[in-house]
């Protein structure tokens, strides 16, 4: 990641920035599948979402600062993507029915086959009932972001953040405890 | 039972799974970085600048009918006050073509959300521009007349019908003053009908945006 941070951001040409954003996109999917699957629930959303992603990604590129971590930078696109897109049909972003297993593998035609932990399951589905806000401190914390980076990529206090996250788990293991009693 | 405190080793987990489950084609790639890909953001735009160009026709047909018409007249004054309508429906256009413009999804999520925020409420700023012109509705009668009769029904007028427009109008004013009190989204006190009424205006996306902005607000 050290390598691939020295040289991103710095452009020649056209095959450069092309080869740069293809191995930007490549060791990033996982992350930016992460945020889709936290914010939308519907299929055609999340293709969306994913694309949308992607071209911000590629108009950023150019502007990318190197004291943030590129998976940082990632994450702040993503979230602000995923936070102010606009959402097609809200008929289907329903928060009480758990997600089965086609909603968090299908994601779309690129996606392979996988089979998550229940657990992550449960966490996506958790997650998936919080606020806008809290989603994002959340998933940012749960890629063990520092407070202070969790901070920056808002534009909140850090006391802030601690307090939200120290709320936000509180809500979870509840809502943990109750699947678990159900 | 599950222990919140290993969550992040949880979520750790599914990284490599994930990893290798999702493949980036790179057909998709390509169309990206072509320039037939167009972001949310660009149709915003597209559509920002087709309202623009509409309001600077406007203006600039309201101006030539002024300049051919120069008179104290009353359809003359109707245009000139329908174009100062017009150009601040151009100004705000523009406005949310340059707020477009700027937005960096890279800087931090509040900022960058107050100004989507910006824009998904345009519709709302736009309507009340609108719903303020009613009182003036006299300028479109006046001015309508001219255009598609090429009547000044003005002098026809009698005294009694002036007073009564006039009426009217300060009615319609002091109506549409309490609607535009109601018409905003920040106003946790608003009535349900005023936020259904916002709601068909700017759609339920932007209630959405306003209350992201709440919880960021709720912070401090």
């Amino acid at each position: 990641m050290k390598q691939f941070k020295l040289w991103f951001g710095k452009t020649e040409s056209k095959s450069d920035r092309q080869s740069q954003y293809a191995q930007l996109i490549e060791q990033n999917k996982g992350k930016i599948y992460k945020v889709v699957y936290a914010y939308c629930k519907n299929v055609e959303d999340r293709n969306d979402l994913v694309q949308e992603i992607k071209i911000q990604l590629w108009r950023c590129l150019d502007q990318y600062d190197s004291q943030y971590k590129v998976t940082t930078w990632v994450y702040r696109i993503a979230l602000n993507v995923a936070i102010s897109f606009y959402r097609k049909d809200q008929k289907h972003q329903t928060t009480e029915s758990l997600p089965n297993e086609d909603a968090l593998i299908a994601g779309g035609h690129e996606d392979g086959a996988l089979v998550l932990d229940e657990n992550v399951r449960l966490l996506y589905q958790f997650i998936g009932e919080l606020k806008e806000l809290d989603k994002a401190i959340m998933l940012l914390y749960l890629e063990e972001e520092s407070h202070q980076s969790i901070a920056d990529s808002l534009g909140i206090s850090q006391s802030n953040v601690a307090t939200k996250i120290g709320r936000i788990k509180a809500k979870l293991q509840l809502r943990f405890n109750t699947q678990e009693q159900e | 039972m599950m222990n919140i405190d290993n969550m992040q080793t949880i979520w750790a987990n599914q990284n490599k799974p994930l990893q290798q489950a999702v493949n980036i084609d790179s057909e998709s790639l390509n169309f990206i970085q072509s320039s037939d890909a167009k972001s949310i953001m660009q149709n915003v735009m597209l559509a920002r600048i087709i309202e623009a160009a509409t309001f600077f026709i406007i203006v600039c047909s309201l101006w030539l009918y002024i300049v051919e018409n120069l008179a104290l007249s009353a359809p003359v004054i109707s245009a000139a006050i329908l174009n100062l309508f017009a150009i601040v429906g151009l100004a705000a256009n523009i406005g949310q073509i340059a707020l477009i413009a700027q937005i960096d999804y890279a800087m931090p999520i509040k900022k960058v959300q107050q100004q989507v925020y910006k824009i998904r409420s345009h519709n709302i700023a736009t309507a009340k521009l609108i719903i303020l012109s009613i009182p003036l509705y006299m300028a479109y009668v006046f001015f309508g007349f001219e255009l598609f009769f090429g009547v000044d029904i003005y002098p026809m007028m009698e005294q009694s019908m002036l007073i009564t427009f006039a009426v009217v109008a300060v009615v319609m004013y002091l109506a549409v003053y309490w609607l535009i009190k109601q018409m905003s989204l920040e106003d946790k006190q608003q009535p349900s009908w005023a936020k259904t009424f916002c709601c068909f205006i700017a759609g339920t996306e932007c209630l959405r945006m306003n209350d992201v902005l709440n919880s960021f607000a709720n912070e401090q």
